[in-house]
């Protein structure tokens, strides 16, 4: 299996201005994450709300609209050829990347679709501006079978958003992401605000995707639970840093870092009645991140080094990283 | 005591500097304020009476902005139409908005029927072009006419907006779950309007309130072509009727025209430059924005 | 069919509502004065010294009151009152007597309608569409002069604006002819057109320009938020070409609540009209008004007022039935 996607030391932040264009704040949401997907994988990305998640999906997709903006790093992704940086792409590549190599779902599938349109015309919309020429009787026939392999009723096609449900919106959505092939889907929080059962139909529509398109996912969610139903491996993001990642079975059988350590044992087990403990004080402000390891104010094993220094990423076990100077 | 009034000084501050396009509309508005309720007092004689200066002049140091051919100051009469016209402005506002608004939170909260019935009789009002009900309450009364009363009937035509707009305001925060928080922990109903829901509506009747000023000196100017304001009394819609009347702009009095006309327009223009500026400052979104940043800033230095 | 129980019907209701309740306001204002037309009319005829026995003043009075619509009991006078509404009959014109009052305004109307259809409808598109793309670059330089601009016109009354172009472009810079609708007959040549539009031009545009604020300003401000919302952000996100954006995401349904401020602002704009022409002498309903109150045409007067109210409500319900046809969130239940 080849590298599909590869993220190198990724700084990613928000310049606040004020009306008078002085930089008011840098809120340092991405700082510093490296990564690699290969095909036909299920990465997971965890963490708490304000930990930069969101952030990554964006800079991963390469959509990079102020106030955010690229400090270091790199994406690069494998077209095939070569490897593109996207976000050094002019509009052109862009083009040919979006939607074609990797697409995005984003946050709030409740209103990423356009009121006033037939989401026949979503669809068409879509194709439309991927391709070169455009057939509305192809692209009608090409949708129809990509919602039948999906399991769409077709009802849906001449409907307008607000006759959907919450569910079938964010089906649509998976749809929509997926109609023109592609080799990774960037999905952000797709099962939030949605109810179990309904979760776990998008889920499952998730992993069949995957298998028919042979596509890596990457899934950002909190719920921990969802992680632990479809991802292979899990990354756990802390204040703007990944402090672990690995398969998803060793990290909740044997999570490393502290952090990780308190997300896991925070999740309910059959039979397990012991009392949890939560941690104390807030997540850090990205705009002055705390010296040192980002967790040293929260975490109880905190020693001197941690807040002086920060650890970096070592390798505890094959494919299973994690940041912690206690771990030597 | 002191320390809170210095506290209130040091707020308005912070709103007067917050634009400058605040600050240049407050200055603007101060300085009508200041002409039309100050200066006008200091006037030597009755600027309404005729033949008290001579006629036809043109702006001198004697006479800063002529006179006009019925013998008028045109400056000393400006001053008070300012006054007169701010006056009636205002009633109409505030009376207009005061029924609207209550009507439109009793729309809001009481629902039903009631809530259809003054919809119905808002619409109408909304609908109703002003103009020609306007001429003709004012025909009808053309002779008790006074400022207080222009206002009142300004007031008459225009309250259907506010009560469309508050109850709109009303069936939005009514929903939000602050008001059942509210609700469940004991607060009465008013209690709760007067103080979760006062910051939400603030902007919009500070705003209103402004823009309402402008829209009622429009109104009255629009009566005074007819010749339906109260001609007898300086306001700017009469000054500029008997403008017209005397044909200043023929006879190139080019000064007793654009006196009032030109007030007309700086009032509109700077009190719609500061009624935007209050309503964006008010805003709790972007007081709240302000805070946080003002924080976050502080904690990084 | 839940569009026309749930949306239709309510607002034929309460068009007629409106229509009611507008006609007797304009049936019990007169009324609550202390003013009897009648005794103004019979002074004015009796100001020139001219004597008239008792029984002729007697039979005066009464045709007066019959013209008026003063006679009988006051339940008698508002069906009178309503009945010659609907029938169009209004009495004649007390100035131009005998012509009916109807008449006279029937003359008028055409010249308003042409002028307002106009001066509405280019403001209103020219305003949305300048204004939505301005509110989209709300960074750039071009955008923030233009906002200016419309800021600048946008709170100036009608009557102001109107009088600001007379003096300006009648009188200082003599463009225009300061009076009328055209100095032809009417006809569809090409010269009389022409001389329409010279004519109108200011009317016009000083209309125009006061429209244009509003719009500008009002969906600069919708668009504000609306470039925010999650599916123009997605429509980005899919790589979209930035002209569909702008145009089928953001503008299209920026429009919907403008069509609906349309339909509001409708009574104001009518106002602005008829006191735009009283300006320029436009021979309108404005102009019309204008010369019944001068003279005390009270017949005039009534049909004029009940008129307007009934032409602006129903241009309202129109408005307010296409809505739906644009926006599918109403249509589709």
């Amino acid at each position: 299996m080849n590298n599909i996607l590869e993220v190198e030391n990724l700084k990613a932040y928000y310049l606040l201005k004020t009306v008078s264009g002085v930089i008011a704040a840098k809120v340092h949401a991405v700082d510093g994450v490296s990564l690699t997907i290969k095909s036909g994988e299920i990465v997971g990305i965890a963490g708490e709300s304000g930990c930069g998640k969101s952030t990554l999906a964006k800079a991963m997709y390469g959509w990079i609209a102020p106030p955010l903006q690229i400090f270091e790093g790199s994406v690069f992704y494998d077209v095939g050829d070569k490897k593109i940086n996207i976000l050094k792409a002019d509009e052109e590549g862009l083009r040919r990347i979006w939607w074609n190599i990797v697409s995005y779902i984003p946050q709030g599938s409740m209103d990423v679709l356009n009121p006033t349109m037939r989401i026949k015309d979503h669809f068409f919309n879509v194709i439309k501006f991927h391709s070169e020429n455009f057939d509305k009787e192809e692209a009608e026939k090409t949708v129809l079978k990509h919602l039948d392999e999906l399991g769409l009723p077709r009802e849906v096609l001449t409907s307008f958003p607000h006759q959907l449900s919450g569910g079938m919106k964010q089906r649509v959505v998976i749809a929509l992401a997926t109609i023109l092939g592609c080799n990774v889907i960037i999905a952000d929080e797709p099962t939030t605000a949605l109810d179990v059962m309904v979760q776990r139909g998008i889920l499952q529509l998730l992993t069949d995707i995957q298998k028919k398109l042979n596509c890596s996912i990457i899934l950002i969610t909190h719920d921990m639970g969802v992680h632990a139903q479809i991802t292979d491996r899990i990354a756990i993001m802390y204040a703007g840093k990944i402090v672990e990642m690995g398969p998803t079975d060793r990290i909740f059988e044997d999570p490393q870092q502290p952090y990780t350590k308190f997300l896991i044992s925070s999740l309910p087990r059959i039979g397990d009645k012991s009392k949890k403990t939560s941690i104390g004080g807030r997540p850090p402000s990205l705009i002055k991140p705390p010296k040192g390891c980002r967790f040293h104010p929260r975490c109880p094993l905190a020693t001197e080094i941690c807040r002086e220094v920060e650890p970096p990423l070592v390798k505890v076990n094959h494919e299973h990283y994690a940041s912690c100077h206690l771990l030597r | 005591m002191s320390s809170r009034i210095k506290h209130y000084i040091n707020r308005f501050e912070i709103f007067l500097r917050h634009r400058t396009s605040i600050t240049i509309s407050f200055t603007m508005v101060m300085a009508i304020l200041v002409l039309g309720f100050v200066v006008s007092n200091f006037a030597p004689f009755d600027p309404r009476r005729w033949n008290v200066v001579p006629r036809d002049q043109p702006p001198s140091q004697k006479y800063l902005l002529g006179t006009t051919t019925l013998g008028q100051d045109v400056f000393w009469l400006l001053t008070y139409s300012i006054r007169n016209s701010i006056i009636l402005g205002v009633v109409g506002s505030v009376v207009g908005l005061a029924i609207g608004g209550l009507l439109g939170l009793i729309a809001g909260y009481k629902g039903g029927l009631t809530e259809k019935i003054i919809l119905v009789f808002a619409d109408t009002f909304i609908v109703i072009p002003g103009l020609p009900i306007l001429i003709l309450l004012s025909t009808m009364v053309k002779k008790q006419l006074n400022m207080v009363l222009l206002g009142l009937i300004i007031a008459s035509l225009t309250w259907g907006m506010p009560v469309r707009n508050v109850r709109s305001m009303v069936l939005s925060l009514r929903e939000r779950e602050f008001t059942y928080t509210s609700l469940f922990s004991g607060f009465k109903i008013f209690n709760v309007i007067l103080s979760e829901y006062t910051p939400h509506i603030l902007p919009w009747v500070a705003a209103s309130f402004i823009s309402r000023i402008n829209m009622a000196i429009g109104m009255e100017v629009t009566l005074a072509v007819f010749g339906l304001s109260s001609l007898g009394e300086a306001t700017l819609g009469t000054m500029i009727y008997w403008a017209l009347q005397y044909q200043s702009v023929l006879r190139g009095l080019w000064w007793w025209i654009f006196a009032p006309v030109g007030t007309v327009v700086f009032i509109v223009l700077s009190f719609y430059m500061l009624s935007g500026g209050v309503a964006e400052y008010l805003n709790p979104r972007t007081r709240l924005y302000r805070i946080v940043t003002k924080e976050e800033v502080e904690e990084s230095e | 069919m839940g569009v026309i129980t749930e949306y239709i019907i309510p607002r034929i209701i309460t068009y007629l509502a409106v229509i009611f309740i507008g006609i007797t306001i304009c049936f019990v204002l007169p009324r609550l004065t202390p003013l009897d037309p009648v005794l103004l009319a019979i002074n004015r005829f009796t100001e020139y010294g001219q004597y008239y026995d008792p029984e002729s003043l007697e039979k005066m009075v009464e045709t007066m009151k019959e013209l008026y619509g003063l006679k009988g009991s006051i339940l008698e006078q508002y069906v009178n009152f309503l009945r010659r509404a609907f029938t169009g009959d209004f009495g004649p014109s007390l100035v131009n007597f005998p012509i009916p009052a109807t008449y006279l305004l029937s003359k008028a109307l055409p010249w308003t309608i042409g002028l307002l259809s106009l001066s509405t409808v280019v403001s209103w598109v020219v305003g949305n569409f300048i204004g939505g793309v301005a509110g989209y670059f709300s960074e750039k330089r071009w955008a923030k002069t233009l906002s200016v601009f419309a800021t600048s016109v946008y709170p100036v009354p009608y009557y102001i604006m109107a009088l600001l172009l007379m003096i300006l472009l009648t009188y200082m810079i003599p463009i225009f002819p300061t009076y009328g609708a055209t100095s032809l007959q009417p006809s569809l040549s090409l010269a009389f057109i022409s001389d329409y539009f010279y004519h109108a031009a200011l009317p016009t545009v000083s209309l125009i320009l006061v429209g244009y604020g509003w719009w500008f300003l009002s969906i600069r401000n919708i668009v504000l938020h609306t470039r925010q919302e999650g599916y123009v952000h997605y429509a980005q996100i899919m790589g979209l070409p930035k002209r569909t954006v702008l145009l089928r995401y953001v503008i299209r349904n920026s429009l919907l609540p403008q069509v609906t401020g349309l339909s509001i602002a409708l009574g104001g704009i009518f106002s602005g009209a008829l006191i735009t022409e009283a300006v320029f002498s436009y021979p309108g309903v404005g102009y019309l008004l204008l010369s019944s109150v001068t003279n005390g045409d009270f017949n005039l007067m009534m049909a004029i007022v009940t008129y307007s109210i009934l032409a602006v409500a129903t241009s309202t319900l129109i408005l307010d039935l296409v809505y739906p046809l644009i926006d599918p969130r109403i249509r589709y239940k």
